[in-house]
């Protein structure tokens, strides 16, 4: 599983696992709901214009009801692994934090996957960025870890829930970090 | 003289169309659902989790199936 894979340390503990909001996902799970239900609309709205009496044309639908029930069958499965697909997106672009490291993960699609950590005596500040009315009312915001190393692109993620306290979490852990570093190092001296 | 076209070269086509299309969409679908099935498995966070959602993509999956070929046998 995902710990296994990210090898944490002995004693590191896991203080936070993020995920991004779930107003993204609804937002996808949404277009997907409407491009799955386009086939059917249409098949209804054309039975209906062939049985109104105005009608030119006199093709009888119900002897393709078959050929339409397996094509929209097939749309439909379709649809679900483009929405399987998007959970799996979803589910496995992580940020976790624990009292020694940011450990950011990207997943890309199925065959890319980016995975970015830097400890917490590298952290210089913490940007949070919550954009427009939905993301203010629903707490969501892009959080961007700056480090010493300069490379940040890595560590800024949007749509993250509870961008304040994810902050906060982040700042105080890099503090204690901080705080038992010095303790080591004055009783090692 | 007989048509060039007429309406049963079009229900053949679809019928021919519709059985290519299943095993096209089979193969698909296996080689996308080990993928998905991996990814859960290997990077997801609790394996009760990933299990369940496997197998409720797998069964959902199974009614669109089911459905594809009972409409391929009526064809």
């Amino acid at each position: 599983m995902l710990f296994e894979k990210i090898k944490l340390e002995a004693d590191e503990k896991v203080l936070k696992v993020v995920h991004k909001h779930w107003f993204e996902i609804c937002m996808r799970t949404f277009s997907i709901f409407i491009t799955a239900i386009i086939p059917l609309v249409a098949w209804v709205v054309l039975s209906a214009l062939l049985l109104s009496e105005q009608s030119p044309l006199e093709i009888n639908l119900s002897s393709y009801l078959g050929y339409f029930s397996f094509f929209y069958s097939a749309w439909l499965l379709f649809n679900w692994m483009t929405l399987a697909h998007m959970v799996t997106d979803y589910h496995l672009d992580v940020w976790v934090v624990t009292d020694r490291r940011i450990i950011s993960i990207d997943q890309q699609g199925l065959f890319r996957r980016h995975v970015g950590s830097f400890r917490l005596e590298k952290l210089q500040d913490v940007n949070i960025e919550i954009n427009g009315i939905v993301a203010t009312f629903l707490n969501y915001g892009t959080v961007e870890a700056q480090t010493a190393s300069g490379s940040e692109e890595e560590f800024r993620s949007d749509h993250l829930p509870h961008p304040r306290e994810l902050k906060a979490l982040i700042l105080q852990a890099a503090d204690e970090r901080m705080n038992r570093q010095s303790n080591n190092q004055h009783q090692s001296a | 003289m007989e048509p060039l076209i007429d309406g049963t070269m079009l229900t053949d086509f679809m019928s021919v169309g519709a059985d290519g299309l299943f095993y096209l969409v089979t193969l698909i679908f296996l080689f996308f659902s080990l993928s998905i099935a991996y990814h859960w498995l290997a990077y997801g966070t609790h394996r009760s989790f990933s299990v369940m959602v496997l197998v409720i993509y797998l069964m959902v999956s199974m009614v669109f199936f089911i459905s594809m070929a009972v409409s391929l046998s009526t064809i």
